[in-house]
């Protein structure tokens, strides 16, 4: 298993410019604190949970990935896509977040698919999609998948055209199970999903499990 | 002013002096503080196996493989289309820095709700 490298030191060399360099440090220093706890759950927040929740604005009193998805009123695995790619795109976030995946013993090939917190935002989604479905609260309960569908090889517009036709064929709530082997789909799906407004509930390619958004 | 900003790429060898200016443009972007993107499809795709690009370099422009490597260090991200990378075969174990690749739809997002773009 290929080790995330420790891409820091005192002072990195690899950013654009000195004011880079300075928000990241500023940014590791904050992760170095001792643990936060959600203000909501009082569940630990992790390295990574609280450099995202930063990212959004939620720096002080970070909550976890969970909370943070109900205070910004969003799907988790969306959220997580989304901020992970923000983080990916911003050089003192970049570098803060491979230093934490580092501390954390995080596996390369997972730098950017977290498989934690795939797994916490998939709970998360997945019992606020049980309570959309049968209209009660409590325990955790994936909603069932109305269809399957094996999209093979289908990708890019041909892959979301049918998907889209496929979902609005659903009753709204219902849950499509689809198999695709499209290369881009990790990526294509979660975006898709963020645009339309349906819930990506359950990622791990090649198996994505998509519920129809209520209109 | 839009924040985001995308270079479309159709070059690689078969261009090499827009494959270059496409990537001097892609760093200007990133280097203003822009959300940056390059969006590399049809030939264009082949710049992001590692190593294809390593002999390219036009006069008067660093080399395309330093400009890539400067684009992804400034945190500039790059997109290949993955219709285009699948017809040529191409190993996705084998991407540049910076480089994922995806369909339409991660694009889209990405070009959604205003944005400069420039195509090459």
């Amino acid at each position: 298993m290929a080790m995330v490298r420790e891409p820091l030191s005192k002072q990195p060399a690899d950013l654009a410019d000195a004011a880079d360099r300075e928000r990241t440090l500023a940014i590791i220093t904050r992760l170095s604190r001792p643990r936060p706890r959600c203000p909501q759950c009082a569940n630990e927040v992790s390295r990574q949970e609280h450099l995202l929740a930063y990212a959004l604005g939620f720096g002080d009193d970070p909550p976890c990935l969970a909370d943070l998805a109900r205070q910004v009123d969003q799907p988790a695995m969306s959220l997580l896509d989304a901020a992970l790619g923000h983080v990916a795109q911003r050089g003192c976030l970049r570098e803060a977040w491979i230093w934490a995946a580092a501390r954390d013993g995080l596996a390369a090939e997972t730098l950017w698919r977290p498989e934690q917190l795939v797994e916490q935002a998939q709970i998360a989604d997945a019992s606020v999609g049980h309570s959309l479905a049968s209209g009660t609260t409590g325990s955790a309960v994936t909603p069932s998948v109305a269809t399957v569908w094996q999209a093979g090889e289908l990708s890019c517009g041909d892959l979301v055209l049918e998907l889209r036709l496929r979902l609005r064929a659903l009753h709204p709530g219902d849950v499509i199970e689809v198999h695709s082997h499209d290369i881009a789909a990790p990526e294509d799906l979660p975006a898709w999903c963020r645009m339309t407004g349906h819930t990506l509930l359950y990622q791990s390619h090649p198996v994505y499990r998509i519920q129809r958004k209520r209109e | 002013m839009a924040d985001k900003f995308c270079v479309s790429l159709t070059h690689a060898k078969n261009d090499a002096d827009k494959a270059t200016v496409a990537f001097v443009v892609a760093n200007a972007a990133v280097a203003s503080d822009k959300n940056t993107l390059v969006f590399l499809s049809t030939e264009a795709v082949r710049l992001a196996q590692r190593g294809y690009a390593d002999d390219i370099a036009e006069e008067g422009f660093a080399p395309l493989s330093e400009l890539m490597t400067n684009f992804a260090k400034a945190g500039g991200t790059i997109y290949v289309c993955a219709p285009c990378f699948k017809k040529r075969g191409l190993d996705e174990g084998k991407l540049v820095d910076g480089a994922v690749v995806v369909g339409g739809a991660k694009l889209v997002e990405f070009m959604s709700g205003g944005i400069s773009s420039i195509s090459y």
